[in-house]
């Protein structure tokens, strides 16, 4: 009985501390980094987030239909190669005379396919997903150097061109992508029965089973659509770097953090697609901040690995508190 | 139709509701199990789960499984619902075997199989009345039915007022009520139970337990559960059947079992149940006659047989008048006496065991000499 009563005062104090350690943070930003709070910057945190949000959109699906145990449940560590991978279809498409619409279906066909291969080693060969997504990651990375040779490779579209501009208040159109992304997910994950499926199988599959889900399905579709992400978010890099970059694999770390972050902000503690926005957000606003104060990147992959280290710690010690 | 039933009946569901199928003839079978083998692979090697058991559950019972850690409890319980596939053999629910369903039919199949776990599972981020509606919200049923038989359900397990509150506010006792409702929303004619008292409380247990037999009797629900704990198939189960290493090694009437069990597991799991005799007579038993004042010590078992409770006008009749209770307990069992008597009375009454046997109509071999005491 106790424990039943201890665990909503146990996720209150660390959602409660959470929040005020966001706030000092972004306070501290406010007052020390030059221009932190203008409208600019702010346009900028919200393009830079494209990028990772998308990415974390697609891992918080994953860890929603998957379940929140980082090593038998729901994970996808190819995220971050698929970006890459499909950035450097997109780029390799446009320099060759395609079409912005050839090229955006490429790479978002690319990343489904990805996240396919990623949930056939789940579901069919029972490969747990830390492992299978790794050697997809590996394999996805590998085929993005074979096709880019390890170098830059610039790209120039409408799209680009579109998508790079911003409205009339200065705020990029790649930010309006983000929250219309992240709109539809919300839609599909919050607010049918498709999301109410996915949460489900996650959290007891087993139960979910006995009440006639096909959980392997779900699953499956879970890695799809953190490919299609994966997908999406590899066009938002080629708008972001006019073309396909090299070091994709250091948006792994963030994107990671973002959608571990993302329960935090989550009234229950549970992964939502709302939590991972107001978290995307969050650490984009903690990496320009940083940049802002001319703190090394090391500091920043520092403070990433310690918040996954607090979140998957405080995610068990509640777990434990459940029965 | 009686009350309770009538009370969860939404008037919005069509057709003809579980709740108001008339009681089956004890015999006929719900469940059969066929010849039903599973092998593991583990640590290279292979495990026999279960081994060629073969048993029925009729409709309408209360059906115990019990087993030590590793018996094969589980894994016989999923091949019900096809949450795990038998190797060999078959089993036929309702006469239909699922094995050879499709995806579509296996889930709608499962929808007439309600299941109740030992940790709940409840989601977390839904509240009591959205987690005992989601089975329906999957399945796509418009929301004011949905909150007609959530409503009724609530009634039924007595959460009335824990609607819109979220399972980390509910003690385990109310979390087992929520899974309860959440595996009756589709009105199934069979619900599996998987250790569902293990992580409760003793008055706890017992009050899950009554609502257990609540429904199967007021709604003509089929219950199947697997414990490990003899006092819930005591207190709960018509019959029983006893695992031990993937082997059905004894089947029958709980009275029965409890009475003469015959398996060697069976009296390893009833022992904890069993009145063991105190250190301190324990202690003092020999086996001859010390003095003039020595008392022959007798162990008598009621095994439920005769179905009559034990008469003590006879036995002191045929005892003497000196006879003490040193120790034991009668209990009633499916509305039978069973139990254990230990008795001290004069050594004369050696000779009058054969009479004591027939007076209180058990087996001579329930009636066993344990040694002396001296009259303290």
């Amino acid at each position: 009985m106790s424990s039943s009563i201890s665990k909503p005062l146990a996720l209150h104090l660390i959602q409660g501390g959470a929040y005020i350690v966001f706030a000092l943070v972004l306070f501290t930003f406010a007052v020390f980094a030059p221009h932190f709070l203008s409208l600019t910057n702010i346009a900028n945190i919200f393009a830079q987030t494209s990028i990772l949000g998308i990415l974390a959109f697609g891992l918080t699906v994953v860890v929603i239909a998957g379940g929140g145990n980082v090593i038998h449940g729901g994970i996808d560590l190819s995220v971050a190669a698929t970006l890459g991978f499909t950035s450097a279809i997109y780029s390799t498409l446009i320099n060759h005379g395609a079409g912005d619409a050839i090229a955006v279906v490429s790479a978002v066909g690319v990343g489904a396919l990805a996240g396919s291969l990623n949930g056939l080693t789940i579901v069919l060969f029972r490969l747990p997903p830390l492992l299978a997504t790794l050697a997809v990651m590996n394999l996805l990375a590998g085929l993005e150097l074979v096709l880019t040779q390890n170098t830059v490779l610039p790209a120039s579209s409408p799209l680009i061109d579109l998508l790079s501009g911003s409205d009339r208040f200065g705020i990029p159109l790649l930010g309006y992508l983000l929250l219309l992304i992240a709109a539809v997910l919300l839609l599909l994950i919050q607010y049918t029965p498709f999301g109410l499926r996915l949460y489900a199988i996650g959290e007891h599959r087993e139960a979910a089973r006995a009440i006639g889900l096909p959980s392997s399905r779900y699953v499956f579709l879970s890695y799809v659509i953190s490919g299609v992400c994966g997908g999406l978010s590899g066009i938002c890099a080629s708008v972001f770097f006019s073309g396909s970059s090299t070091g994709s694999q250091e948006f792994l770390l963030p994107v990671i953090a973002i959608a571990l972050l993302g329960v935090v902000f989550s009234r229950r503690f549970v992964p939502t697609i709302g939590g991972t926005l107001l978290s995307g957000l969050f650490i984009g606003a903690l990496i320009n901040g940083f940049q802002l104060l001319n703190i090394s990147n090391f500091w920043v992959n520092g403070v990433q690995g310690a918040l996954i280290l607090a979140i998957v710690a405080a995610s068990t010690f509640l777990r434990s508190r459940e029965v | 139709m009686n009350a309770l039933a009538e009370a969860i009946r939404p008037e919005v569901v069509q057709g003809p509701a579980l709740w108001q199928r008339e009681a089956e003839p004890a015999g006929e079978a719900l469940v059969s199990f066929r010849q039903v083998g599973r092998q593991f692979q583990a640590g290279g090697r292979s495990v026999q789960a279960l081994q060629e058991v073969s048993f029925d559950i009729r409709r309408g019972e209360i059906f115990g499984i019990i087993g030590r850690s590793g018996a094969g409890k589980s894994t016989l319980l999923r091949t019900i619902n096809r949450l795990e596939s038998p190797g060999s053999g078959q089993v036929l629910v309702a006469g239909k075997d699922l094995s050879g369903l499709n995806e579509a039919q296996l889930a709608q199949a499962r929808r007439g199989i309600g299941m109740i776990f030992q940790h709940f599972n409840l989601l977390s981020s839904r509240t009591v009345a959205q987690n005992i509606g989601l089975p329906l919200k999957i399945a796509g049923l418009p929301q004011a039915e949905i909150d007609a038989r959530v409503d009724s359900l609530l009634q039924l397990v007595g959460l009335e007022g824990k609607r819109d509150v979220y399972p980390s506010r509910l003690s385990g006792g109310q979390k087992q009520r929520v899974g309860i409702a959440r595996a009756l929303v589709h009105q199934p004619e069979l619900l599996l139970c998987d250790e569902a008292t293990s992580a409760l409380d003793p008055e706890t247990t017992q009050s899950i337990l009554a609502l257990l037999r609540d429904i199967n009797r007021q709604l003509k629900v089929t219950v199947v559960l697997i414990t490990h704990e003899m006092a819930v198939i005591r207190e709960v189960c018509d019959r029983v059947a006893v695992l031990e290493a993937g082997k059905v090694v004894e089947l029958g009437p709980v009275w029965q079992v409890f009475g003469a069990p015959q398996a060697d597991a069976t009296r390893a799991l009833l022992a904890s149940l069993n009145h063991e005799l105190p250190a301190d007579v324990a202690g003092r038993i020999v086996q001859e006659p010390a003095s003039a004042q020595s008392e022959l010590l007798l162990d008598v078992r009621l095994d439920g047989v005769s179905g009559q409770d034990p008469a003590l006008g006879p036995l002191v009749a045929a005892l003497g008048p000196a006879t003490r209770l040193l120790h034991g307990g009668v209990e009633r069992i499916q509305g039978r006496a069973q139990g254990r008597l230990v008795l001290a009375c004069a050594p004369q009454s050696r000779n009058r065991l054969g009479d004591l046997a027939r007076q209180l109509a058990i087996p001579a071999g329930n009636i066993r000499i344990l040694g002396y005491v001296d009259h303290a």
